[in-house]
């Protein structure tokens, strides 16, 4: 089951790093891009690119048959599906297995059964995992409600449905609001869903994210990589994320990693997934699996030197791994930043435009992954994540000092960047000590940063400079057809 | 892009610096500045693109709208927010470019807006 060829269905700086994996491997690329992703370095490295539709994602990356269709045309013999779009959708791995393509992944079944909440949260309380404590039982008289909620433990969300999303949440951390929230909810539910079913679920307010990631080889055995922490996050977008986790108990760990070993061994699982618990207190809860290969996977990679993704190539030719479960040990530590196109003291404004100049420094323990280089557009049609920096330190004190001295030293002209929201999150006290929750981002950054005016010194030099400075052609009217924030 | 080391104080500081359009874009001290260096022959042409009698709020990428936090008619100020959408799972609350009153919103709850559409349109105040 040799791969001679591979279909990358995906864009930006993920298509680059599997064809550097590929390239590690002696195997062709292709790759499958929109209309609007041809100036772009993926487009650049791939040995064919194929056009699958215009720049909505509907379009192209999310549409399943012009993806098969493209890899076959190209005479793929597998498909990559990164992560995001079509990565976690059980249809299109079965539709390439139809079609005779190798899907690099998880089988569609691992994908169905951890792609339904439901049943992904069966399969772990099999497979003894803890969930998170709740209730959503039929019994919806008050005084079951009441009890229940006692027994979960307070603070307790009450909410409309099953499933995650903002609506009709409310939190309730003392007895005497709870009727009133009930009532409250119940009466929401009947609205929105015809129903005054309301459920239960334990509000961990000051959690942490960790997620261990495990592989599944082509033998069937499972092995953990340890795990990361992603604490980090904006409205559930991971800004920063390390390895191994910040803080954490080692026989929490091993708890931990033991449950998603199991998780792995129920399922039967194939390939790299992601185990994610919220961890508070000293207890940890199952939240969901996740069958891709992750955006943070290189801070894995860092502290135990392996590659993710030839893993999951290797695994996809039936080939057993470069490396064993006692291989791997953790070493040092390591910090990713996802660096966006938008502007922090505009609130997280996206910001497009051409890049004009790309300068990361490099250096030991410096690495960086990044889909375009200069002259290149970043357009307002997909996620406005353009690089990923990421170091390794002897230590996580070191680890962040070389972050901050990175991300000060990279430079990028023609967009906004969310560096300096990183280099403030990456020097504040609670990020530091290593104590925050996924509320620290709410708690402190919420509004992003305050405007910065140049202080006389930069306007001096500017002043100096600006006869000196050569103009580049005018890129501001193609950035402004692109962005009608440019001006701003 | 030009690189040139600047002293201060005794300390040797370099600073990247290119012209882009009419934007003077510098590196100094691992920051970045943004200098607008296009003469402002009428002051009103030169606020963030916005003509001399109305503003508007332009989606900045295709998505949909999540809130309309303004009425028509309303007072507002400038970077009030007024208008909250949702693209690529992500929220991004929209600020009035100026000062004025509401005059037309040409957008709806749940309407899937293409980039550059005109979602609210402003009476600044001269």
């Amino acid at each position: 089951m040799k791969i001679d060829k591979l279909a990358i269905a995906n864009r930006g700086e993920v298509a680059v790093r599997i064809i550097r994996a590929c390239q590690d491997m002696g195997i062709e690329t292709v790759l499958l891009h929109s209309e609007a992703d041809v100036n772009t370095l993926a487009y650049r490295l791939a040995d064919q690119c194929m056009l699958i539709g215009s720049a909505e994602t509907a379009k192209s990356y999310l549409n399943i048959e012009s993806n098969i269709h493209a890899a076959l045309a190209a005479e793929a013999d597998a498909i990559h599906p990164g992560f995001g779009f079509l990565s976690e959708n059980a249809d299109f791995a079965e539709a390439c297995e139809k079609n005779r393509i190798i899907f690099v992944g998880p089988t569609p079944e691992n994908i169905r059964l951890f792609g339904d909440k439901i049943s992904a949260k069966n399969l772990v309380e099999r497979a003894g995992g803890p969930i998170l404590p709740g209730y959503q039982g039929d019994d919806q008289s008050e005084k079951m409600l009441l009890s229940k909620i006692e027994e979960i433990g307070l603070p307790v969300i009450v909410k409309a449905t099953a499933g995650g999303g903002g609506r009709g949440l409310r939190v309730v951390r003392t007895m005497s609001e709870a009727k009133s929230a009930i009532q409250a909810a119940q009466s929401e539910s009947q609205l929105a869903f015809g129903s005054d079913k309301i459920f239960l679920e334990k509000y961990l307010d000051h959690a942490k994210h960790i997620e261990v990631q495990i592989f599944g080889d082509c033998r069937g055995k499972i092995h953990h990589l340890y795990e990361r922490e992603c604490s980090v996050q904006r409205r559930h977008q991971k800004i920063i994320e390390e390895a191994p986790a910040a803080q954490i108990d080692s026989h929490v760990r091993n708890k931990m990693i033991k449950v998603a070993i199991e998780i792995g061994e129920t399922a039967q699982y194939r390939g790299a997934g992601t185990v994610e618990f919220l961890l508070q207190d000293g207890e940890f809860y199952f939240m969901e699996m996740n069958t891709r290969l992750q955006v943070e996977h290189p801070v894995t990679e860092q502290v135990l030197g392996i590659d993710l993704v030839k893993a999951q190539i290797m695994t996809a030719q039936n080939q057993s791994l470069l490396w064993t479960q006692d291989d791997l040990a953790l070493r040092g530590h390591s910090i990713e930043c996802r660096v966006y196109a938008e502007n922090p003291f505009k609130q997280g404004m996206p910001s497009t435009g051409i890049v004009k100049y790309l300068h990361f420094p490099q250096g030991p323990g410096r690495r960086f992954e990044c889909g375009i280089e200069e002259d290149d557009a970043v357009t307002p049609y997909y996620d406005p994540m353009i690089a990923k920096v990421v170091v390794w330190d002897e230590s996580r004190q070191r680890a962040i000092r070389k972050m901050i001295a990175t991300l000060e030293e990279t430079v990028i002209f023609g967009v906004r960047t969310n560096i300096p929201y990183l280099i403030e999150i990456l020097s504040h006290p609670e990020f530091i000590d290593g104590k925050m929750s996924t509320q620290f981002i709410d708690k402190y950054f919420a509004k992003g940063l305050a405007v910065r005016e140049p202080t006389d010194d930069v306007l001096s030099i500017a002043q100096q400079l600006k006869d000196k400075v050569t103009s580049t052609v005018n890129s501001s009217t193609e950035a402004s057809h692109l962005s009608p924030w440019s001006k701003s | 892009m030009r690189s040139t080391i600047f002293t201060r104080e005794g300390k040797r500081i370099l600073v990247k610096a290119m012209k882009i359009g009419h934007e003077l874009w510098l590196h100094i001290n691992g920051e970045t500045w943004v200098i607008d260096q296009k003469p402002k022959v009428n002051k009103k042409q030169s606020s963030g693109g916005v003509d001399s009698s109305s503003g508007e709020v332009l989606a900045p990428m295709p998505g949909k709208i999540l809130r309309i936090t303004v009425s028509k008619d309303d007072a507002i100020e400038k970077d009030q927010i007024v208008v909250v959408m949702e693209a690529m799972k992500m929220e991004y609350s929209l600020p009035s470019p100026a000062a004025g009153t509401v005059a037309e919103i040409l957008c709806r709850v749940n309407q899937q807006v293409e980039l550059g559409s005109t979602l609210v349109k402003i009476n600044v105040k001269k």
